[in-house]
């Protein structure tokens, strides 16, 4: 009986604590951690795919994953709001490697954020 | 260390030279402020500050931590406040010859306001772009006013004092309060038409409409009156202090 407790605290633990924390759909683990392409609308897909050309080049997808889904950043533990994603895509117009970003990049990109920022939160 | 050599990549040559005057301003000012009359506290501890205002340009996690950039605006205001403060006593004191307080409590009072403003940034919501620009904006409103009441003081004190030796000295501080007018004035000009480098990468991204194309003459006037105005600034800062240091010799 005591076994049988434990293991439906530990269910009930495992369910609420995977929807805290994925309320996006994810694909993937670790390293290739990434939002799932299924759950992007078509009329993102674009910036979808440029996200995660241009943002690679620094870092890993990852990083901007947790940054949605936990609302902190994941190197400076800030707030990720909308707020901050606009302060972050201004901070990539401030780098002067325009070759990696373009400014109709770094909008697409804002717009998704703000997207995947809108659905985590519902 | 390979963000702040990247944070010094993207920094512009002005914007260097910049930080690099105030910061010799700043020292001077600060060596000043220990070594001289209590008269004297308030404007150099104030000048001083403007250089802790400047370093945001250098600092690398100003960026990243939008508190911190906010916190920088609000020293440069914090300082415009205890260098008028400190004319104001100065001018005082020629009429009267009368002085209050102690150099400490200058320092002290100055850095209970300091910690109340970081206490203020602490408990209010993480400053977004739009308010960091706005934060920004009151900072240089303040000074343009400030500058323009210091420049009467200025004249005041310097016709007061006229046949002292120091009198020279209050005459280039109306020099560098004209660089500093100019400076921060054509600043809230491009700021109050929104013309300034925030808003239109704030607009890049909400697809806001610009009308700067149709005045794009007067626009790289007041940007360039704003560059070559603030390296005077803090050249002619750092001068003073050294002239008057001379002086009072």
């Amino acid at each position: 009986m005591r076994i049988l407790c434990y293991v439906v605290a530990l269910f009930i633990a495992l369910t609420t604590f995977s929807t805290a924390e994925a309320r996006i759909k994810v694909s993937g683990n670790g390293e290739q951690l990434n939002f799932d392409p299924e759950s992007i609308p078509p009329n993102l897909k674009a910036s979808y795919d440029t996200m995660n050309q241009v943002c690679t080049n620094c870092h890993s997808m990852k990083k901007i994953v947790i940054a949605v889904q936990t609302g902190k950043g994941p190197d400076t533990k800030q707030p990720f709001d909308k707020q901050a994603a606009k302060a972050y895509c201004i901070k990539m117009l401030r780098k002067k490697d325009k070759v990696l970003m373009t400014k109709s990049d770094i909008k697409s990109v804002y717009q998704l954020l703000n997207y995947l920022l809108d659905e985590n939160a519902k | 260390m390979e963000y702040f050599i990247d944070l010094l990549g993207r920094l512009n040559p002005f914007d260097t030279i910049q930080v690099i005057l105030w910061g010799l301003a700043g020292v001077m000012s600060f060596y000043f402020s220990i070594g001289n009359a209590r008269v004297w506290t308030s404007i150099s501890l104030g000048f001083f500050l403007v250089f802790l205002s400047q370093a945001y340009l250098m600092n690398p996690f100003a960026e990243s931590y939008y508190k911190l950039s906010a916190f920088h605006y609000i020293i440069g205001t914090v300082a415009i406040m205890v260098i008028t403060h400190g004319f104001l006593e100065y001018y005082v004191f020629c009429r009267t010859f009368e002085i209050s307080g102690k150099k400490f409590i200058v320092y002290l009072t100055t850095a209970f306001i300091l910690a109340g403003s970081g206490v203020f940034l602490a408990i209010n919501p993480t400053p977004s772009p739009n308010t960091i620009r706005n934060i920004k904006m009151v900072e240089n409103s303040i000074w343009v006013f400030l500058s323009l009441m210091n420049l009467e003081l200025i004249r005041k004190i310097y016709v007061a004092i006229k046949d002292s030796t120091i009198s020279k000295g209050f005459f280039a501080f109306g020099i560098v309060f004209l660089c500093i007018f100019l400076w921060k004035g054509s600043e809230l000009y491009l700021q109050v038409y929104q013309w300034d480098k925030e808003w239109l990468e704030i607009i890049t991204l909400t697809d806001e409409e610009s009308n700067i194309e149709d005045f794009i003459g007067r626009v790289q006037f007041s940007q360039l009156v704003s560059r070559y105005a603030a390296l005077c600034s803090g050249f002619s800062v750092g001068g003073t202090f050294v002239y008057i240091y001379r002086l009072l010799r």
